[in-house]
């Protein structure tokens, strides 16, 4: 429930958005963050884009998101 | 950062915290108030690269652990109405009632569909005119703008047969509640990353001020919580108190005021019930007030 993930907004459609989450699709409501634009990278949360996030960082999670290939990592394998 | 940039600041952070946790006069306290960080913490193996002096204790900040009994009761109450849809998302499925889960009302029948939004509920609303669809409206500062964003966008689109069985918390209460009780020691919190998303910095400052203890916001990553435990540290030895932010990519001082705007329309604060907690005051209800005497 907790988790958030950064996406890129590809269209606006009043207050919906499509993002892609690193090659998914996924529609989510701008509701509560109405000054989303096209191209902006934003954190999303339970179907609601929530924060505008940096282009860096959001490539940064999604490079260690491939790199962690879901499996849980320790500070010792860093 | 490379993995391997990753791996020297990891290793130069739990040098300089054991430096300077030798300072510490007496075994340094933190407490991670957000359940994911919890979750985090443990899978990096943070506990155990930390000096003897450095302790870290979990806080009530995982939604679903924290929603009492009575809730669970009538939320498989409401599942058992031949004329209900509950919408829920899944981590709700297992948590116990009194006498029961809602996923062994599931397994007699319920019809109880789990949403990755509550914006899904909607959908499920138009579908199903004939029923009432419940959504279990569960979460603190960061899910409460989304609950509450579902109740106005079924306003706008004429949806009457949505309702929220609501148990929203918020943090600040919590803690507070936490550092006025006798029996729990308290050195510094490792603030919520996405809870301050929502908020902002500035919301936790009266507490801090109040009760002098440090509170550092940051991310989930190994590196950023060891980050904010060396700011914990620094500031426990040097006995100061300040709210810190290690989580600025999406954590501003003022968080999302427009998220704050929206849940400010749905709901009022009140007192209510927490598992393992008891009454806490001041968390949010949807209109109603239940108080912590009564």
């Amino acid at each position: 429930m907790c988790l958030a993930v950064p996406a890129k907004v590809i269209e606006i459609k009043d207050a919906m958005g499509k993002v892609d989450i690193s090659g998914v699709t996924r529609d989510v409501s701008l509701m509560l963050l109405p000054e989303t634009q096209v191209g902006d990278y934003v954190l999303v949360h339970a179907g609601f884009a929530m924060q505008k996030v940096d282009e860096k960082d959001a490539e940064e999670t999604y490079a260690l998101m491939a790199e962690m290939n879901g499996a849980p990592r320790t500070v010792s394998e860093l | 950062m490379t993995r391997q940039e990753e791996r020297e600041l990891a290793k130069r952070l739990v040098a300089e915290i054991r430096l300077l946790a030798d300072q510490a006069d007496h075994k340094l306290r933190f407490m991670e108030v957000c359940g994911t960080h919890t979750v985090a913490i443990f899978r990096a193996g943070i506990r155990q690269m930390l000096p003897e002096n450095v302790e870290l204790v979990s806080g009530p900040g995982c939604p679903v652990c924290v929603t009492p009994d009575d809730y669970m009761d009538k939320a498989i109450a409401y599942a058992q109405q031949p004329d209900v849809i509950i919408t829920t998302f899944g981590d709700m499925l297992k948590v116990p009632g009194s006498k029961s889960s809602l996923n062994e009302a599931k397994t007699n029948g319920a019809d109880i569909r789990i949403v990755y939004s509550p914006m899904d509920s909607l959908q499920v609303a138009r579908e199903n005119p004939d029923k009432k669809i419940v959504f279990l409206a569960v979460g603190f500062e960061t899910t409460a703008p989304t609950a509450a964003a579902t109740v106005l966008a079924a306003e706008q689109q004429g949806i009457t047969n949505l309702y929220m069985l609501s148990a929203q918390k918020l943090v600040p209460p919590v803690m507070e509640a936490l550092l006025n009780d006798e029996e729990v020691h308290v050195d510094g919190f490792i603030l919520p990353g996405h809870v301050s998303v929502v908020t902002g910095t500035g919301i936790y400052e009266p507490i801090v001020e109040k009760y002098h203890v440090p509170g550092v916001v940051t991310g989930f990553e190994p590196v950023q919580i060891l980050r904010a435990l060396y700011r914990l540290v620094k500031q426990a030895v040097g006995h100061e108190a300040r709210v810190e932010n290690e989580y600025e990519d999406v954590v501003r001082p003022d968080g999302n005021p427009v998220s704050r705007q929206i849940t400010d329309t749905v709901y009022e604060p009140a007192d209510t019930n927490w598992r393992g907690m008891g009454c806490v005051p001041i968390s949010w209800t949807a209109h109603e007030r239940s108080l912590c005497a009564l």
